[in-house]
């Protein structure tokens, strides 16, 4: 686990905190301690429940979204609620004044506004995702799977691809493929070092996904392969699209750390229009097979 | 003296092969005192010099990175990493070689020393040189991850030292994985799976290819050196049985632990600590004799059992039978052992 985003979070930490001893100290202040023999544990037990998960709950709303006021609802909302809570175990370990105290009668204020502001934040939250989800747009297609990512690129793997063109299938989509292979990589990776190799990669990425349209989806395939899904494209405007995203990649003056001197790269590319009815398998076996070949007279053209 | 090295001795330099694995561990983000606990291999030790750690330590790194690093690629960046790497006179005897057959030649020649996980078994069968591999120290489940590594550093070494395209067909016993895509990438495509043994292919005519970084000299004083470094050539103890059957073919086991000088109780407590059996290796010999004597085309099954020293050829298919829960014949329409 990451505990990073708890040092963005001090203030509304403080706030809970503050308000949690707040409440306790109130009802120090104004209860009487009740005798050991009375107490209803059953009851001592679910309402501590509550508490605990409660506390589980604002502690995981810490450690995974930045600040920002979907967070603040959520955590005021929750703190609310466990204010209530609170006030509802505490009173089974201490008696007040009269039954008509008036910290019997507030005890399920709380929870109720804190909902409320929960609920207003879950819309909020739902409005946020699919901000999120635009902004995630060519590297996400139809589903959100995190362990499929790549550490390097945050592409999905080829496994995402295979999901997805299986689907293809099923729906008989008929789409085209491409697969990007960036030259001498390895040559590069020896010359300078592997950071550099996982950074250049990982710019790669960024210059493939800048150049795609909305629909299209890019994959880190293997190594320095890249492979682009283009739905219901012929091959000739995906070709272009490609194109495209070839020249880009070689006008990136990439800087190694080592010597701060521009290196420009070249991909070699293969497309494939695959038919309808293509299992995932042989429509990325098409496209490699191509690559495969270009490459090889590619060296013959060298020698 | 022992004439091999075991799975618990201290053999492995901690700032080759298992500092690798770490280096990656923590581009890829990893906590170091989470990925070390309980290997006994501390991040501070390796920076001193000749720290020696034991395969099974080396194991169980592997098997924290299969587990810790997501992705399924860790074994080919590894191999990847390998070459020319830090082993010090070998690399550059390696890095200086004449051409592919010398390349190979001094690569056998000095192979436990990179790697002490996997035994490779060289025979010529017509125009190809087959290199069998197997399990040379009980490396289990991590098997197919070494064998990953080992043959994407050999490949990436030929591609880098020979400037052209070395072809290199694989045969693999276990099922296609479903990261088929890193074995194309860092393999090629020559690739089947589900295949009588692990083993490559390499065309003999190749031998010549030659590598542009060649020098007679540097190639020579590396030779030299390595020669001078070396009081005692190190195989491991599965090797040492391996190389018992090759010289007197199938042995008992109590034959091969006397071979060994060691009494038959030990052998197989030692067999154990190497997760494996003594019937195990013996199937291992036959499994690969037989893929030889095919891949020769003896393809009849008396020449075949003539070969394997049956005198008949009911008792052969009996043991053939016994060793591959299949016919001889079954057994060659499966696998695809003429057509390479």
């Amino acid at each position: 686990m990451n505990f990073l985003l708890f040092q963005r979070h001090t203030k509304l930490i403080s706030l809970v905190l503050v308000s949690l001893s707040v409440v306790i100290s109130l009802v120090v202040m104004n209860g009487q301690l009740k005798a050991i023999e009375t107490l209803d544990w059953l009851d001592v037990v679910g309402e501590g429940g509550i508490i605990l998960m409660t506390s589980v709950w604002i502690f995981f709303i810490f450690a995974s979204r930045p600040p920002g006021r979907v967070t603040t609802l959520l955590i005021v909302g929750l703190c609310c609620f466990l204010i209530s809570g609170l006030l509802d175990l505490l009173d089974e370990f201490v008696s007040y004044p009269n039954d008509k105290f008036w910290l019997y009668w507030v005890e399920s204020l709380p929870a109720f506004f804190g909902m409320f502001l929960m609920t207003w934040a879950l819309y909020q939250w739902h409005q946020e995702q699919f901000k999120l989800n635009q902004q995630l747009c060519r590297r996400e297609a139809f589903y959100r799977e995190h362990s499929q990512i790549d550490f390097v690129t945050q592409l999905y793997r080829a496994d995402y691809m295979r999901t997805l063109l299986t689907l293809n299938q099923s729906q008989n989509i008929p789409y085209s493929l491409a697969m990007l292979d960036i030259d001498n990589f390895a040559a590069f990776n020896r010359r300078y070092n592997t950071n550099d190799g996982d950074r250049l990669l990982r710019e790669v990425a960024e210059i493939i996904v800048m150049n795609l349209r909305q629909n299209d989806l890019a994959c880190r395939y293997a190594g320095d392969r890249f492979i682009l899904f283009f739905p219901q494209t012929h091959l000739c405007d995906a070709k272009l699209v490609v194109q495209q995203i070839t020249q880009a990649i070689s006008h990136l003056a990439f800087k190694p750390q080592k010597t701060g001197k521009a290196v420009y790269h070249d991909v070699s590319y293969a497309l494939a229009e695959i038919k309808q009815n293509t299992d995932a398998e042989n429509a990325i076996a098409q496209v490699n097979q191509k690559l495969e070949q270009q490459k090889m007279i590619r060296q013959a053209q060298a020698c | 003296m022992k004439s091999f090295v075991e799975i618990d001795d201290k053999f492995i330099p901690a700032h080759q092969l298992p500092a690798s694995i770490i280096d990656l561990a923590m581009a890829r983000g990893i906590n170091m005192q989470k990925f070390l606990r309980g290997t006994g291999i501390f991040y501070e030790d390796i920076k001193k010099q000749n720290l020696y750690v034991s395969p099974v330590q080396t194991l169980s790194l592997i098997e924290k990175a299969q587990q810790q690093i997501a992705g399924y690629d860790s074994s080919f960046l590894l191999g990847q990493r390998l070459f020319p790497g830090n082993y010090g006179h070998l690399s550059e005897a390696l890095m200086h070689s004449k051409n592919l057959h010398d390349f190979l030649r001094i690569l056998f020649c000095h192979l436990t020393e990179i790697n002490p996980f996997i035994h490779a078994q060289v025979s010529q069968c017509n125009d190809k040189l087959v290199v069998q591999f197997s399990d040379a120290i009980g490396c289990g489940e991590n098997y197919p991850f070494l064998l990953e590594m080992y043959l994407t550093a050999l490949s990436s070494t030929l591609k880098y030292l020979a400037k052209q395209r070395i072809t290199i067909a694989y045969q693999f016993s276990y099922k296609r994985p479903r990261y088929i895509q890193e074995y194309e990438e860092n393999l090629g495509f020559k690739i089947s799976f589900e295949q009588a043994d692990d083993m490559l292919f390499l065309s003999i005519n190749d031998f010549e290819i030659s590598f542009p970084r060649y020098s007679q000299l540097i190639r020579a004083h590396a030779l030299n050196k390595l020669k001078q470094q070396k009081t005692q050539k190190k195989i491991t103890f599965l090797q040492a049985i391996l190389r018992l059957q090759k010289l007197y073919g199938p042995l008992t086991q109590e034959e091969a632990a006397c071979k060994l000088g060691l009494s038959t109780a030990t052998f197989k407590r030692k067999l154990k600590r190497h997760n494996t059996r003594y019937l195990a290796l013996q199937d291992l010999y036959h499994r690969q004799q037989t893929v030889i004597y095919l891949l020769n085309h003896h393809n009849n099954n008396e020449m075949l059992a003539a070969e394997m020293g049956f005198t008949d050829v009911a008792n052969f298919r009996r043991a053939f039978k016994r060793w591959f829960k299949m016919t001889p014949s079954e057994f060659k329409s499966r696998y695809q052992l003429s057509t390479c």
